[in-house]
C-alpha cells in the first residue's frame, strides 16, 4: 500500500526552522524525514580567524543555549595552550553554565512543550491553534496558564543570574581560556543567592509538581516516541576539588555502560546538503544536519540520557521520560549552584591574558542543555586552519545514515499510532520532547 | 468583567487567570494596535531570547497587553497547519496592517533555498520570498539584532549563505535594531515607540536615536582612564581595555548606561572589551577581538568613523599627561 504524505511545517515553539515529513500507512507513521531548513557554515566561516575569536564567535551558532558553545570553544583552547581554571573559577563557571540550563529547561517546558497540552487565551499568539486531546480541567489550565506567565519571568531571571558573572545573556563574555574575568565578591554572591532562591522555589513548587501532573495525566506517553534508547554524555561540570564531572562522561549502548571514547565518533552526510540545491521533500537529501554515529550506532543525549549515567539506572527514552528528566535535572542543577555558591572563596581580581596556541590540533567537549556538545579545532600558528561542531541536535534530529537509519527522533515517529493523520498532535509532542535546536544541528 | 461578577466569580471558584486574560485581550485588541509577524530566518533565534528576557514588563505582559503577535516561530500556541495558514493568508492578501519583524539575515544567491521558514507538498516558502513578500506590504519594517540590520555573524566572510541584510532585499526604509542580541529594551522600546507614537528619530543607518544615539566609548565608565591614557594590561584589570581590543569606540548603543540582563551587568563591567556585537561592522571588521582596533580593522575602516579618535589616542599616548580641564 502507497505511503499517504502528510507534511508538518512548520514545527513551532522550538529554536530555528524545521518540518518534518510523515509516510502514513493507515494511522500508523512508517517513515519520517526530519528537514532542517536552515545554514549558515560556521565551521567554513571559522577558517583563518584567530584562534582566540572561537568562544565569542562560536556562541553566535545558538541563540538558547550560546554559553555552551562557549565553554566547548574554551574547553577546547585550554586544551590547545596548557592554561588551567583555578579552583574558583571552576565554580563560577559551573554556576555561569548551569543557569543557562535553567534558563532553557524552563522556557522549554512552559514555553514550548506545555502550550500541547493547554489551552491558552482568547488572543494571539495563544490563538489560533488546533485543540485535540486536551485533557486538563479548567482549574487545571487555569494554573497551568497562570505558571507559564510566571515562567517567563524565572527563566528570564536565570538569565540574570548568568549575567551576574558573565557579563549579559545570550552571548556571555566572561568565561574565557584560564578562567573566569569575573572575580566572585561578595556583593555578586549575594545578588546571586537571592536569585537562586526565587528560581529553586518556582522549580520545587511549580515545575515539579506541573510535571508530575502532566505525566500522570498523559501515561501513555511513557508508550509513545520510543527510541534505540542508547545514550551518550560526554560529561558536565567539572569538579573544582577533584578530577572528574559532577555528571560522569559515558556511553550506554544496549542497555550497556561503557567509557567514552571520541574516537568512535563518525559522521555520515548521505541524506544532508552540502550546497545550495535544495529539495526538502526529496527522499535522497533532505537536510541540513549531518548524521553523527557512535560505534555506528544512533545514539542520543540530554537530560535522561545523564540522568541514566548519573544514577547508573537504565530506562527506556519515551516522549514523558525524557520531558520528566529534563524537570529533575533543573531540580538537581538548583541544588547544585547553590553548592558552588557556598564553595566560593572572595578574591582579588583576576588577571586573564589572552591563550596562546601551542599545538596542531584539539578537541574540546562538555555536554550542552539538549546533550552532547563537541569542538575540534586544528591549527596553523595562532590562526584557526580547520574547525568542527557536533552539536547534541545533530545527534538527536539526524537524518537518514548510509544504513537508511534515521536518527533517534526520526526512530520516536517511526511507529507512532494517531488518531487522526490529518492532524497528529502526537507528532508535535513527540519532537519538543527532544527539545530541537536547529540553528545548532546544521550551524 | 464589573466588580459584583468578579466578586461572584471568586465566591463560586471558578477560575479568574483565563476570564482576566480575556478581558486583557479584549480591551487591548482595540484597532489602535498592529499585529507584529515575527521572521525568524538565517540567524540563530537569539534576539527572541533576548526579548524573553524582558523584565519589568516580563515576557507575558508584553504578548497580553503590549503586542499582538500574530505570527512568531517561538512564541506562537499554532503549530504545523493552523501557523501555515496564518503565514500563507498574509502572504497572498493584497496587505496592510501589519508590522513586519525580522531576525537573521536573509539568505540569497544559489543559496536562497537553504532557509526555508514553512514548506507544504507543492511549494517552499524561502526566506528571501517571505521578507520580500511581506516586507513590501507591512505597515513598518523592523530588523532585529544585527544578522538581520546588517548581515552580521550570518554574513560573515566567507558568507556561505550568500546572507544579506533586510533592507538589501526591501525597496523601503527598514528601522534597524542592532546588537548580537539586542537588548530586550531596544527590542520592546522601538516596538513600543511605533505603537504609541509612530516612528522613532532614527540616526544615517536607520537606527533609533533614543538607544544608539552614541557611542559606547562616549559613555563608557572607564573613560578617564582612556582620556589619562592608562589601559589595562590583562582581562580582569580595571582600566581602559582600548589595547585588549575594545571596539567601543566604534560602536553605537547605550549598553554602559543601560546595562543588561535586568540592568544587572555587562561586558565592560564583566572586565571584557566590548566586541562591537551592535555595530555594522560586526564581525569581520571588529575582530580579532582581543587586538586593537587599529590592528583589527587592518584600516579598512572608514576614517570618518573614528579618524578624529585615533589622533586623540596617539596624542594622549605620546604625552601621558591628564588633561582634566578640557573633560
Amino acid at each position: 500500500m502507497a505511503q499517504q504524505i502528510k507534511i508538518l511545517s512548520p514545527i513551532t515553539r522550538l529554536s530555528g526552522v524545521i518540518s518534518v515529513k510523515l509516510g502514513f500507512q493507515g494511522n500508523t507513521v512508517a517513515n519520517a524525514n526530519v528537514i532542517t531548513t536552515l545554514f549558515r557554515g560556521f565551521e567554513k566561516m571559522l577558517v583563518g580567524r584567530e584562534a582566540t575569536d572561537a568562544p565569542y564567535f562560536t556562541q553566535r551558532i545558538c541563540g538558547i543555549c550560546s554559553i555552551a558553545h562557549g565553554v566547548t570553544a574554551t574547553y577546547l583552547l585550554e586544551k590547545a595552550s596548557g592554561l588551567k581554571p583555578t579552583p574558583n573559577a571552576i565554580l563560577v563557571r559551573n554556576i555561569l553554565l548551569g543557569s543557562e540550563f535553567l534558563q532553557n529547561h524552563l522556557r522549554h517546558f512552559y514555553l514550548f512543550e506545555l502550550p500541547d497540552y493547554i489551552a491558552g487565551p482568547n488572543r494571539p499568539p495563544f490563538e489560533p491553534r488546533a485543540k485535540r486531546d486536551l485533557r486538563f480541567n479548567l482549574q487545571e489550565t487555569e494554573r497551568l496558564l497562570a505558571h507559564y506567565c510566571e515562567a517567563t519571568e524565572m527563566s528570564a531571571i536565570c538569565h540574570e543570574l548568568s549575567a551576574v558573572f558573565g557579563g549579559k545573556a545570550p552571548h556571555e563574555h566572561s568565561f574565557l581560556p584560564g578562567g573566569i574575568s569575573v572575580s566572585p565578591t561578595a556583593d555578586r554572591i549575594l545578588k546571586a543567592k537571592g536569585l537562586l532562591q526565587q528560581i529553586y522555589a518556582f522549580v520545587t513548587q511549580k515545575l515539579c509538581t506541573d510535571t508530575e501532573l502532566l505525566a500522570s495525566r498523559y501515561k501513555d506517553y511513557y508508550n509513545l516516541g520510543l527510541t534505540p534508547s542508547n545514550y551518550l554524555c560526554y560529561g558536565l561540570f567539572p569538579r573544582h576539588d577533584s578530577a572528574g564531572n559532577y555528571i560522569p562522561a559515558g556511553a550506554v549502548l544496549n542497555g550497556r555502560c561503557s567509557p567514552l571514547d571520541i574516537r568512535l565518533i563518525t559522521e555520515d552526510s548521505t541524506s544532508t546538503y552540502l550546497d545550495g540545491n535544495t529539495n526538502y521533500l526529496s527522499n535522497q537529501k533532505y537536510s541540513w544536519t549531518k548524521a553523527p554515529r557512535y560505534n555506528n550506532q544512533v545514539v542520543e543525549g540530554g537530560p535522561l540520557a545523564r540522568k541514566v549515567l548519573l544514577t547508573n539506572n537504565f530506562e527506556p527514552s519515551s516522549t514523558m521520560s525524557r520531558i520528566v528528566a529534563r524537570t529533575m535535572e533543573t531540580r538537581q542543577i538548583c541544588l547544585w549552584i547553590g553548592q558552588w555558591l557556598e564553595g566560593l572563596k572572595e578574591e582579588e581580581l583576576p588577571h586573564l591574558s589572552p591563550a596562546t596556541v601551542n599545538v596542531e590540533s584539539a578537541v574540546g567537549q562538555t555536554d550542552a542543555p539538549r546533550g552532547p556538545l563537541l569542538h575540534q579545532a586544528s591549527y596553523q600558528g595562532s590562526k584557526i586552519q580547520q574547525y568542527n561542531v557536533i552539536t547534541p541536535s545533530a545527534w538527536n534530529l539526524s537524518p537518514k545514515d548510509s544504513h537508511g537509519l534515521g536518527g533517534p527522533l526520526e526512530q520516536a515517529l517511526q511507529g507512532t499510532v494517531t488518531q487522526d493523520p490529518n492532524q497528529p498532535v502526537e507528532a508535535g509532542r513527540i519532537i519538543r520532547s527532544f527539545d530541537p535546536c536547529i540553528s545548532c544541528s546544521t550551524h | 468583567m464589573n466588580y459584583s461578577s468578579f466578586i461572584s466569580k471568586c465566591k463560586s471558584g471558578e477560575p479568574l487567570a483565563i476570564e482576566l486574560a480575556k478581558e486583557l485581550a479584549n480591551r487591548s485588541t482595540q484597532e489602535s494596535l498592529v499585529p507584529i509577524l515575527w521572521l525568524e530566518v538565517t540567524g540563530c533565534a537569539g534576539n527572541t531570547i533576548s526579548l524573553m528576557n524582558t523584565l519589568g514588563p516580563n515576557l507575558c505582559q508584553v504578548l497580553l497587553q503590549t503586542i499582538i503577535v500574530r505570527y512568531s516561530n517561538s512564541l506562537m500556541f499554532a503549530d504545523t497547519d493552523a501557523a501555515y495558514t496564518i503565514l500563507n493568508k498574509y502572504l497572498n492578501e493584497p496587505g496592510g496592517g501589519f508590522g513586519l519583524v525580522v531576525e537573521g539575515a536573509i539568505a540569497t544567491g544559489n543559496m536562497e533555498s537553504s532557509t526555508v521558514v514553512a514548506l507544504s507538498s507543492t511549494k517552499q516558502i524561502t526566506a528571501l520570498e517571505a521578507v520580500t513578500n511581506l516586507g513590501a506590504k507591512a505597515d513598518w519594517v523592523v530588523a532585529v539584532g544585527t544578522c538581520a540590520s546588517f548581515g552580521g555573524i550570518s554574513a560573515a566572510r566567507p558568507n556561505p549563505s550568500n546572507s544579506v541584510a533586510t533592507q538589501q532585499v526591501l525597496r523601503r526604509p527598514v528601522i534597524n535594531v542592532p546588537g548580537c542580541p539586542a537588548n530586550p529594551d531596544w527590542i520592546t522600546g522601538t516596538l513600543f515607540h511605533l505603537q504609541a507614537y509612530g516612528v522613532p528619530d532614527l540616526d544615517a543607518l536607520n537606527r533609533p536615536k533614543l538607544f544608539y544615539g552614541e557611542t559606547i566609548h562616549t559613555r563608557c565608565p572607564r573613560r578617564s582612564y582612556f582620556d589619562k591614557g592608562i589601559f589595562a594590561q590583562n582581562l580582569g584589570d580595571k582600566e581602559c581595555m582600548f589595547k585588549l581590543g575594545c571596539k567601543g569606540p566604534m560602536t553605537h548603543a547605550d549598553c554602559p548606561v543601560r546595562m543588561w540582563n535586568h540592568y544587572v551587568n555587562w561586558p565592560v563591567k564583566a572586565n571584557t572589551p566590548c566586541i562591537g556585537c551592535a555595530s555594522e561592522f560586526f564581525p569581520d571588521q571588529t575582530s580579532p577581538f582581543f587586538s586593537p582596533m587599529q590592528l583589527a580593522t587592518g584600516g579598512r575602516l572608514k576614517q570618518r568613523y573614528f579618524s578624529s579618535f585615533l589622533v586623540r589616542v596617539k596624542r594622549f599616548v605620546r604625552r601621558r599627561i591628564p588633561r582634566w580641564h578640557n573633560r
